[in-house]
């Protein structure tokens, strides 16, 4: 082969590849700011990065994700873990879930544990809807995400213009249950049922593996004490 | 029934590797090429079969002739096959039966314990017999043997020799063979052609395939290898 | 056709030999099928789904090695090393001899990737004796032929893409290096494009490497067949499967004409 020709290919292949260092750089996880104590536990790599290594199987990059998940939530339910570590992990815990949910959208994991543990972490309710509404948007089949994200962006963020946009999503999706209908019309007119809430988040309770259903039932013990009604 | 090679000529990067060679292959007689190590043998070989392409001149050949056995130089095989199978390939390939193979491994003088065993396992005399089991499969017309006894003993040199007297004698087939061995050609051969520095300095024809040619070959050599390091 | 039929078979009988081929059988009849199996308990529900995003990445790795294993292996002995010579003599010529060695490739591909189906679909048949229907995730016994399928597909093209590097390449470190690259940017180039065509990235790209990605876009689309993978694993509709059948049907002509000329003007 010519050297001309192989000097260009080399050079093409350093091009390509400080394009893509430039790239994953031009991304980076401005929300982790704080390390965690194990190597095991600093965060997901930068999604880019993920597609690529990944290739033609974003899918098993997904997957890793979501045992990321797993990892930095048995770092969280440990009662010695300190208060900057907790937050810390909480940050990490979102990463993976967006992580996975970009790579993977139609990977209903994702969504049941952005509802079920992300979402009841105040800082991160927000980012859990949003993962839940971009899930949404790619499964025209499933009414199930926008119904309990929007429930949640009523309950937990008090945005019922969001919430009314998410539930009206899934009333539009096939086999979407009367609840999304009637929960749907109470957003729109901004009211408050505190039974409603509770009975939502039983069912989500319900939706979730046992050990990993923790902070639904604090927000049910919490608005319990609240309300002083049982639902 | 010849086999012409015209004003042949290969130029590599500016270089000429072989210039305006012309000679004719005759059925029924052995041709030898004799000379030193870049002397363009190999390369006028390949020009010869098809496996480099010239930069000008021609070689015709009879077409209905379609099968030619050519054995390379250090010939590389398939590590992982038997000699049984290579040999099957080869006489399957030329469109014969493969039952032959057997007597083919034979007539190399391959041990018939080694014939089901990978060629990885071979010694380079017993790689060397397979490729030249390879090259005689299906009887073809024309040989082209470039340095068949590289890697033989003197046992296995006498056989080879025989093997292709034989071949000429009885099928009265054509054969270009390339070597070193000045003493093996001058026993197979009718004519050599002494190259040196891409083209052919002489032809010279054997007579009584007697010591006496030999030595006057190796003096020929010796003489256009000598002037070419002068020019040098 | 005898010769193009004698070397496809010859080459089988040399791929079958070889331990690496005897070694991703064994892998993707038995290995990968055990390491979905045990991987896919670490997840909650989706079990069907992770089990299925195993198979993908496993086919593909397989896929990927048997070309550079063996296929590069193959035909870097033949032709750096002079193998060719013995196998060109009339009456083989060159074009039979490459049409011959592609379709044994192809085919120890496709036996390779049989294996892979067959452990696939015994680790589906797995995920449907499990009692709770969820676990099924939409997948369908015979979505494991579908995936190899799928796999042997998209690397006829990369395997003939190889086959015209070893017809150019002059060493086997070249041939073998080459190849990566293609396999290698086969597997990366889509996400990077699409990565480099997101809003945010657009804004910050001067319009004509915009125009220039978008072009290139449109010659790869869906190169590595992440979308097709991903359907697969959700049971969802195959719905960009025949433009991509289209593509690489085009990628593999175009690479295996490429070989052709650049062998049939090749000294050997």
């Amino acid at each position: 082969m010519p050297a001309f020709f192989s000097r260009q290919l080399h050079s093409t292949l350093i091009i390509l590849g400080l394009a893509g260092y430039t790239l994953a750089k031009e991304m980076p996880d401005t929300t982790l700011n704080t390390k965690l104590s194990s190597l095991t536990e600093s965060g997901p790599s930068p999604l880019l990065a993920q597609a690529m290594f990944a290739g033609p199987a974003p899918g098993l990059a997904a997957d890793s994700n979501l045992l990321g998940v797993f990892n930095v939530y048995s770092n969280i339910i440990n009662p010695s873990i300190s208060d900057k570590e907790n937050s810390a992990s909480w940050n990490y815990l979102e990463s993976y879930l967006r992580h996975a949910s970009m790579l993977d959208p139609y990977f209903y994991d994702v969504y049941r544990l952005s509802s079920g543990l992300l979402a009841f972490q105040s800082e991160h309710t927000r980012d859990a809807i949003t993962i839940m509404k971009h899930g949404a948007e790619y499964r025209p089949w499933d009414w199930e995400t926008p119904l309990i994200a929007g429930f949640l962006a009523h309950d937990l963020l008090q945005d019922n213009r969001l919430a009314f946009d998410l539930m009206k999503l899934a009333t539009s999706r096939p086999g979407a249950p009367p609840l999304a209908i009637g929960l749907a019309a109470r957003f729109l007119a901004d009211a408050e049922d505190n039974k409603t809430g509770l009975q939502f988040l039983h069912y989500m309770k319900s939706i979730m593996p046992k050990g990993y259903a923790k902070p639904i039932d604090e927000r049910i013990k919490k608005l319990e004490q609240e309300w002083g009604t049982e639902p | 029934m010849t086999w012409q090679v015209e004003q042949l000529k290969k130029t590599y990067k500016k270089k000429d590797a072989i210039t305006g060679i012309s000679f004719n292959l005759e059925k029924g007689k052995a041709t030898g090429l004799l000379g030193a190590n870049g002397a363009g043998k190999s390369t006028l070989i390949k020009c010869m079969l098809g496996l480099t392409i010239p930069s000008s001149g021609s070689v015709q050949r009879d077409e209905t002739e379609i099968s030619l056995g050519y054995l390379p130089e250090n010939p590389s095989l398939p590590e992982t096959v038997s000699a049984l199978h290579l040999v099957e390939h080869m006489l399957r390939i030329r469109k014969h039966s493969a039952e032959k193979s057997t007597h083919l491994l034979t007539e190399v003088g391959l041990k018939e314990e080694f014939w089901k065993k990978p060629l990885h396992t071979y010694s380079k005399g017993m790689r060397q017999r397979t490729a030249l089991a390879c090259t005689l499969a299906a009887d073809p017309p024309w040989l082209v043997l470039d340095e068949p006894m590289s890697g033989l003993d003197a046992l296995g040199r006498k056989h080879v020799l025989s093997l292709l007297e034989k071949r000429l004698e009885e099928q009265s087939i054509g054969i270009l063979v390339c070597s070193h061995a000045v003493t093996d050609l001058v026993r197979l051969c009718d004519t050599i052609l002494l190259m040196a520095n891409g083209e052919v300095k002489e032809s010279f024809s054997i007579f009584e395939h007697s010591m006496q040619e030999v030595v006057l070959l190796e003096e020929k050599l010796a003489h256009y290898n000598q002037s070419i390091t002068e020019a040098l | 056709m005898n010769s193009i039929w004698q070397t496809t078979r010859f080459t089988l009988l040399e791929i079958f030999n070889m331990r690496a081929f005897q070694l991703l059988v064994l892998i993707a009849l038995v290995l990968l099928p055990l390491a979905a199996t045990v991987f896919s308990n670490l997840f909650l529900l989706d079990i069907g789904k992770v089990r299925m995003d195993i198979l993908i990445a496993g086919n593909r790795i397989i896929a990927s090695l048997y070309i550079l294993v063996i296929a590069v292996m193959l035909m870097a002995n033949d032709i750096s090393k002079g193998m060719i010579h013995l196998f060109l003599t009339p009456p083989s010529s060159r074009r039979e001899y490459l049409i011959g060695r592609f379709f044994g490739l192809l085919t120890g591909l496709a036996i390779i990737l049989l294996a892979a189906s067959i452990g696939g679909e015994a680790v589906l048949g797995l995920t449907f004796s499990e009692k709770d229907p969820i676990y099924r995730h939409g997948l369908e016994q015979g979505d494991g032929v579908l995936l190899a399928l799928f796999t042997f597909y998209q690397h006829i093209s990369i395997l003939a893409a190889a086959l015209f590097i070893c017809t150019w390449a002059t060493s086997m470190a070249e041939m073998f290096v080459f190849s990566s690259c293609i396999l290698m940017l086969a597997w990366t180039l889509p996400p990077v494009l699409n990565a480099m065509q997101t809003t945010e990235v657009l804004q910050r790209t001067p319009e004509w490497i915009a125009s220039l990605l978008k072009s290139t876009s449109y010659f790869l689309p869906n190169l590595n067949g992440s979308e097709i993978g991903l359907a697969l694993a959700h049971g969802l509709p195959l719905e960009s499967v025949w433009p991509h059948i289209a593509e690489h049907t085009g990628y593999a002509l175009l690479m295996l004409g490429l070989a052709l000329f650049s062998l049939s003007r090749r000294d050997l």
